[in-house]
């Protein structure tokens, strides 16, 4: 008896707010409704990677943290005599590693939110392109922050770090990762509908890291591959930041926001083109 | 109000198709709460699917006038690595406003008490944790109608008397849709029957009609309505029967169930059914 009662009173204050839930979630406008859903998502995902590795958040960025200085560490013993470079190399090498594994990350992962998520379908409101907005975003933030952590980290050795343009930075790095949404949400459809992607795009993904400009500038390769390599969004985005941390590093005249901006736009496009025939069938089993 | 029209549906199985069921039509009232009866595999848990816009049909259409519940007590979008509250935070936070979200899991937290339980990891729950917390959280919205998939019946006698009873709240205001195989809960709150047999749909507006329909085809080989003839039949029917020989045992365990008038024709029934074996 004696336990009854605190359910009672907890009874009270939930009953009395019932009109407010009653005109509940179906009143709303979709767009609040899908920012709901997009939010719990992020909420769900963020919990679940948190869950999932020891010390926290801290231990989220740390993997990710490792394969950089891994890198970092190499590359510096093998660029030191041809150290010409107008950039610092741990920004150089930062960017370029974040940006790519930025795209990478919200690809393959878009390609397994289907999966990954089924079960959450039955809450009628979550669709399965809310699944994919919301690990894009998730990644989004992380490697933000792991970029904002390298910043700071070679501002504490060096002393001083210049950014020369903020807004760049910024802007190319928001630019790829909607490039990388559209991309995303193309694959999330086309993983479901032919299982078979799931195993190929990671092997076709390879060697973009080799032609993103991850580990070279753009300008030092010879003018006449430049063409071939130019088209990558990717390595415009990279370009574009390291041009962003220091005026010093030239860019080449095929690369340009606007460039990256019509990707963006593009894939997007496409992204929600294919989506959007497809919905019934990422919801049918 | 849920209108259908025309439902049809059906899977691909090894290149095989297969229909579940084809063109139902059916249209199911405000202060209707519906049985949907029939054996292991006629299509109830798919049909509870579509109505609650979780699936897609191939075909028809489905107006939904209110709010339909996921299905009650489903586990399945649990993340195993979360603690139920933050499992809770993520549902809540899709179906209420944000500043509503903590009190909704405090309802639930009290409402399953599983005590410290409730910040460890969802998947170090025993069945009964699981099922405490998934129902507490369907309880604790307020849908227009509630799709209810084979509630299992979990925890002690105390709770089931709880859940019971919160039930019953929720059915003074809300509609129900549900599948049980143990056809004594029906009659708490189901007005009508749905039967799914072959692809289609009965309706009778009496429980008790439905009930009798779905135990005659339970007995009798489901296509020929005499007498049984061939041995393939023979065995069909025996394995129809067997999920409900269970009947009787469940009925015994359940415990203290207020007394019904339609609670008589029910045990009649059974005792005959024990009488046949």
């Amino acid at each position: 008896m004696s336990r009854e009662q605190p359910m009672g009173k907890t009874d009270e204050p939930i009953k009395a707010s019932t009109a407010a839930y009653r005109q509940g979630i179906q009143s709303l406008a979709p767009w609040r409704i899908q920012l709901r859903v997009v939010d719990a998502l992020v909420y769900r995902e963020l919990k679940t990677r948190v869950s999932q590795v020891k010390f926290g958040f801290l231990g989220v960025l740390i993997q990710p943290l490792l394969v950089l200085s891994v890198f970092l560490l190499l590359f510096s013993f093998l660029r030191v005599r041809g150290g010409d470079l107008p950039l610092d190399i741990g920004l150089f090498l930062g960017s370029g590693i974040v940006l790519f594994t930025l795209f990478t990350e919200i690809a393959l992962r878009s390609l397994n939110a289907m999966d990954a998520n089924e079960a959450l379908f039955f809450y009628r409101p979550v669709k399965p392109v809310d699944t994919v907005i919301a690990r894009a975003i998730v990644e989004s933030g992380l490697y933000a922050l792991i970029m904002i952590i390298i910043v700071c980290g070679i501002w504490a050795i060096r002393e001083e770090v210049i950014i020369s343009s903020l807004a760049q930075v910024v802007a190319s790095f928001i630019l790829l990762a909607l490039t990388s949404l559209g991309v995303g949400l193309a694959l999330a459809v086309a993983g479901h509908r032919y299982p078979v992607i799931k195993q190929i795009v990671p092997i076709f993904i390879r060697p973009l890291w080799f032609t993103s400009g991850v580990f070279f500038s753009f300008r030092g390769i010879p003018q006449q591959f430049r063409p071939f390599l130019s088209w990558n969004p990717i390595l415009q985005a990279i370009e574009l930041t390291r041009n962003a941390f220091s005026q010093a590093y030239v860019l080449d005249p095929s690369i340009s926001m606007g460039y990256l901006a019509y990707c963006s736009l593009i894939s997007l496009a496409f992204g929600l083109g294919v989506y959007m025939n497809n919905e019934k069938l990422l919801l049918k089993r | 109000m849920i209108k259908v029209d025309g439902l049809t549906k059906s899977y691909v199985h090894k290149g095989k198709r297969v229909t579940v069921f084809k063109d139902l039509s059916f249209q199911i009232e405000k202060g209707e709460s519906i049985a949907l009866l029939g054996r292991n595999g006629a299509g109830k848990t798919t049909l509870l699917r579509l109505l609650g816009g979780i699936d897609v049909p191939d075909r028809g259409t489905i107006e939904r006038n209110g709010s339909i519940s996921w299905p009650v007590g489903l586990t399945g979008g649990f993340q195993g690595s979360l603690s139920a509250r933050e499992n809770l935070t993520f549902v809540s936070k899709i179906y209420t406003p944000s500043e509503y979200v903590k009190e909704k899991i405090r309802y639930v937290e009290e409402f399953a008490e599983i005590g410290e339980y409730f910040d460890r990891p969802f998947k170090t729950y025993s069945s009964g944790m699981r099922s405490r917390v998934a129902f507490g959280l369907s309880m604790a919205f307020d849908f227009d109608v509630y799709l209810m998939d084979e509630i299992s019946s979990a925890g002690d006698e105390r709770f089931r008397a709880k859940s019971r009873k919160i039930l019953q709240e929720k059915h003074e205001k809300a509609d129900f849709i549900m599948v049980d195989h143990n056809l004594l809960g029906l009659n708490f709150y189901c007005n009508r029957a749905f039967l799914l047999h072959e692809g289609d749909l009965l309706q009778f507006d009496s429980l008790q009609e439905g009930i009798e329909m779905h135990k005659k085809l339970l007995r009798d080989p489901p296509s020929s309505k005499g007498n049984k003839q061939a041995g393939k039949v023979n065995s069909v029917s025996l394995e129809e029967v067997e999920p409900d020989v269970k009947l009787p045992q469940s009925t015994a365990k359940a415990p203290t169930t207020p007394p019904r008038p339609s609670n008589r024709a029910q045990s009649s029934v059974t005792t005959k059914r024990r009488g046949r074996k």
